[in-house]
């Protein structure tokens, strides 16, 4: 019950289509994940697998048209963002939900000064006038390592991992209660991803926020995450705590993922990709996902739709095959 | 990332002009562009056997002067008597002639100085075209064309020129730029590695590839052709009287404004309908050769 | 920023030298022989050659030219051979004219194809849309002088709301000035949809949603913003044919501007009246394009810097995507 309390993001049942002239596309289907207040979760998976779409349902940001929410509910502080009005929804992003996303290139508007695109934030959400809100913003700019008096340049001033310095400063201006950090350090340089990395979990610790952190990195997931949701072809294939997913990993696809990460321990050993590409999105196949590049697959996985197999605690995979008490994938468990 | 596959899958074994055409023929206003402009052409190629020049498009019957539109003349009659309806047939060759003509003089300066001035970037050759464009296209269009008529007289030919000339620095401007961008390309590094000439690279390797928005401006170019030529006209700058230019049978009806509107009314739309033909096609080739362009 | 003004200036000079010679050798080559035009047919011979003697007309058109130039480099645009008056009055008392026709005709187009292509752009597909384009699409095919009988036909003739033409105050600007308007704003509402459809799939307005902006502010506040270059550069193209006369809708209205100015007195072989009226219409056209050019770096920071000394190259081609 006490744990309940603490749920700040509960998804439940959330499907989400984009629906293009003559297909659709089935972006994310049937997931379910609740996210603790002050606590990280990773989402893991390629590219296409549902995890922007997923956090842009949160914020109710999914373009439309084609994007279209075909069901499920997204229950924040035990409220549903899916029927909030237009304007409700403007008062929870940026205030309640804030969004970091991929490309700090492209994501501040090129025409105003970083002050500005700070201080508009401050202006909606906390009723400061002009001056107050930009005074703030330098306030902000400082706190992400970046000196104030910047505040009147404009994003080409900016290096790239600048410019995404100024996007987190924009994302914690108004101490949001969960920010949504889309592959935050993708686009960034090596170095100065780890500098940024640091930064945002220095700072969630600072405010106490939640987070949901989207990559396809598992190095990034093992050094911020509490717990892990691993996304394939629009589901949640599996989830579970850190420990649980590294140590003790249960779905094929997620041993896939650790098999191909190069084992800094044995050189010499060769990378173990997974074979095959993610099914086309807009032809999903009527069981599991995975099967065709499942090394594990029985005819029976190709029809059948996997149910949620729970392990204990929070630690539960969609895979047909553990129906079969005795079944085990190769993979052996990696002490952390 | 979806849309991209289904794009690349759905296109990937067309040629490439059969590709455009493939994407012009769902462009209903292009086809139906095509099919007007298919028309308008028709009617200007066989005007003489449709209608007999000297007495039904310059010959006067004064009796049967300003009639309105009836059965005998379903366009009404002009101030000398004769058929609008005739006149506005016969008339299709002078827009359209005009149109494609003065176009086709802008082209050809206009591509060959353009490529020369896009290819030979930072040199004289460059600044010389280049300077020149800017002087020529420093005086509005049609200012330009109307001391170059009035200088020349005139006449069908004189308009054709004077139109082709000012719409020489669309070209050149548009052809440089195309021209800029392909030179960077690498296969042009490469053709010049295996010592092919300049002219050869320039023609062969070059030109070809500037063609998707040469090919867009020339359709809409010719439309604003039909335009300026049938402004002149109406200027009295254009087509002598009596042919039966549509401008200049505008301008007549423009002291018939009281009582006679259809004489303004019916060359005007046959004016109308001709540039939004030009127009649509020119759009739809728009939006098929970059359908990137397109939403 | 004071250096780019100047040298834009001063670059401004070739251009009208060149300019002017193209006009005048043009004008001045045209047959009719402006001689006996002025003098009537009952002249004497010595008149004949008092008045060539005066002109330049007994020397090559080089040293007509270069009479002309010269007292252009002291601020004099000529006299005119009709009516003796200098070429300066004369255009000056014509410009004030078109130039309210001129700023009329931009209002009417900014104040609707703006609001409407921004609706295009944002329901892109939609009904409205579709609308807005296949009129837009009517307004551009529409010859100017056509749709100016059809008005005059219509709120002048039969309904007498407006002046079928001349100059008498602001009720005659309205039908002229639709009259150019609308072919302006079918422009104008196609290059601002297609200039906001570029811009509304960029990333910074995701984050703008993200941070809280209403709907409304994205699209009018961080969408247009960036949009707006195309649409100034098309404001400036049509402000400057507007400067150098709208003869054709002058000439249907009856309206006493530069435009009339130039076609009456190509007419009569006026050199000095026509290559002086375009002269001044390259001036203020260099000027209107520089303004636009400074406003460039107003809109997109990004310019601002480099007009310092690179600016140039860097506008050109912003020009040229915008085009």
């Amino acid at each position: 019950m006490d744990k309940e309390k603490n749920i700040l993001l509960d998804i439940d049942h959330l499907t989400v289509n984009y629906e293009l002239e003559d297909e659709t596309v089935e972006a994310v289907r049937d997931v379910s994940f609740k996210v603790e207040k002050g606590k990280t979760l990773g989402l893991v998976g390629e590219t296409g697998a549902g995890k922007t779409t997923t956090a842009l349902a949160i914020l109710n940001l999914i373009p439309d048209p084609p994007g279209v929410i075909k069901g499920g509910k997204i229950m924040l502080d035990g409220e549903n963002v899916l029927e909030k009005s237009m304007k409700e929804m403007t008062h929870i992003r940026g205030k309640e939900v804030s969004m970091i996303f991929q490309d700090p290139m492209t994501s501040l508007n090129p025409v105003f000064t970083v002050g500005d695109q700070i201080a508009e934030a401050l202006m909606i959400h906390e009723n400061l006038d002009k001056g107050a809100a930009f005074k703030k913003a330098q306030e902000m700019l400082e706190i992400v390592g970046i000196p104030g008096e910047r505040a009147h340049e404009y994003p080409h001033q900016f290096s790239g991992g600048m410019k995404q310095r100024v996007v987190i400063a924009i994302a914690l201006a108004c101490n949001p209660q969960l920010l949504i950090a889309d592959e935050p350090t993708t686009a960034l340089d090596v170095t100065i991803q780890a500098q940024v990395l640091d930064l945002m979990k220095e700072l969630k610790k600072k405010y106490g926020m939640a987070m949901i952190l989207i990559t396809h990195d598992l190095g990034i997931i093992a050094e911020t995450c509490d717990d892990v949701a691993v996304m394939y072809a629009g589901q949640i294939i599996e989830r579970g705590s850190l420990e649980e997913i590294f140590n003790t990993a249960r779905h094929p696809y997620t041993e896939g993922l650790f098999n191909s990460l190069p084992n800094i321990a044995d050189r010499k050993e060769r990378l173990k990709p997974i074979p095959g590409l993610m099914p086309d999105p807009t032809k999903l196949p009527k069981g599991c996902a995975f099967a065709p590049r499942c090394p594990y697959a029985k005819d029976s996985c190709i029809d059948k739709m996997p149910e949620e197999i729970h392990f204990g605690g929070t630690h539960y995979c969609r895979c047909s095959r553990y129906e079969d008490p005795g079944f085990r994938i190769e993979r052996e468990d990696i002490q952390l | 990332m979806a849309r991209q596959k289904l794009v690349s899958r759905q296109y990937m074994k067309r040629s490439r002009s059969g590709e455009v055409w493939h994407r012009l023929k769902k462009n209903k206003g292009a086809m139906a562009g095509l099919v007007i402009i298919a028309l308008l052409a028709l009617v200007a190629i066989f005007a003489d056997v449709l209608v007999d020049y000297d007495t039904q498009v310059i010959g006067m019957t004064l009796k049967d002067r300003l009639q309105a539109p009836s059965k005998q003349h379903i366009m009404g009659t002009d101030d000398l008597g004769r058929d609008i309806f005739a006149r506005l047939l016969y008339g299709s060759r002078f827009s359209l002639s005009v149109g494609v003509v003065a176009v086709a003089i802008a082209v050809v300066v206009g591509v060959i100085l353009g490529a020369f001035a896009g290819y030979y970037t930072g040199g004289i050759v460059e600044d010389i075209i280049m300077r020149f464009t800017d002087i020529f296209a420093a005086v509005p269009n049609m200012l330009m064309a109307i001391v170059i008529v009035a200088a020349l007289g005139a006449n069908t030919l004189n308009l054709m020129i004077s139109v082709g000339v000012t719409s020489i620095p669309q070209f050149v401007r548009t052809t440089r730029a195309a021209v800029l961008t392909v030179t960077g390309q690498e296969y042009i590094e490469s053709a010049r590695a295996i010592g092919e000439s300049e002219t050869k690279i320039i023609f062969k390797h070059i030109l070809p590839n500037c063609l998707s928005p040469i090919i867009v401006r020339v359709t809409l170019r010719v439309s604003s052709a039909i335009i300026s030529a049938s402004s002149l006209s109406f200027l009295g700058l254009g087509v002598p009287a009596p042919a039966p230019e549509w401008g200049s049978m505008l301008s007549t009806g423009r002291a018939y404004l009281r009582g006679y509107s259809y004489m303004t009314l019916f060359p005007g739309l046959a004016i109308m309908i001709t540039v939004l033909a030009f127009n649509m096609v020119g759009d739809g080739l728009r939006d098929a050769l970059d359908p990137k362009l397109k939403k | 920023m004071h250096r780019y003004v100047i040298k834009r200036i001063l670059l401004l000079i070739p251009v009208i030298i060149g300019v002017s010679f193209m006009i005048y050798f043009i004008m001045d080559l045209a047959p009719g022989d402006i001689i006996t035009q002025l003098v009537g047919e009952d002249a004497t011979e010595e008149q004949i050659k008092a008045l060539e003697h005066e002109y330049g007309y007994d020397r090559s058109v080089f040293y007509r030219y270069g009479k002309y130039m010269l007292g252009l480099l002291h601020g004099d645009l000529g006299t005119s051979y009709i009516t003796k008056k200098p070429v300066w009055d004369m255009y000056i008392s014509r410009l004030p004219k078109t130039f309210w026709l001129a700023v009329g005709a931009s209002v009417v187009a900014i104040g609707l194809s703006i609001p409407l292509g921004i609706v295009s752009a944002v329901k892109s597909g939609s009904l409205v849309d579709n609308s807005c384009m296949v009129l837009a699409l009517l307004g551009l095919s529409m010859p100017n002088f056509w749709l100016g009988l059809l008005l005059i036909i219509e709120f002048s003739l039969n309904l007498g709301w407006f002046p079928s033409g001349g100059f008498r105050g602001f009720s005659s600007v309205i039908l002229p000035a639709i009259t150019i308007g609308t072919g302006h704003m079918a422009v104008m509402t196609r290059t601002t949809r297609s200039s906001m459809i570029d811009v509304i799939r960029q990333d910074y307005l995701r984050t703008a949603r993200a941070k809280g902006v209403s709907e409304n502010k994205v699209i009018t506040k961080h969408a247009f913003r960036n949009a707006f270059i195309p649409i100034l550069t098309i404001i400036g193209g049509q402000l400057c044919a507007g400067i150098g006369g709208a003869v054709i809708t002058e000439t249907v209205f009856s309206w006493p501007g530069v435009g009339r100015l130039i076609i009456d007195y190509v007419h009569q072989r006026d050199v000095p009246v026509v290559t002086g009226a375009i002269i001044m219409t390259t001036i203020i056209t260099g000027v209107i394009h520089l303004a636009v050019d400074l406003l460039y770096a107003v809109v997109d920071p990004r310019i601002k810097g480099k007009y310092s000394r690179k600016g140039v190259k860097r506008v050109k081609k912003v020009r040229k995507e915008a085009a």
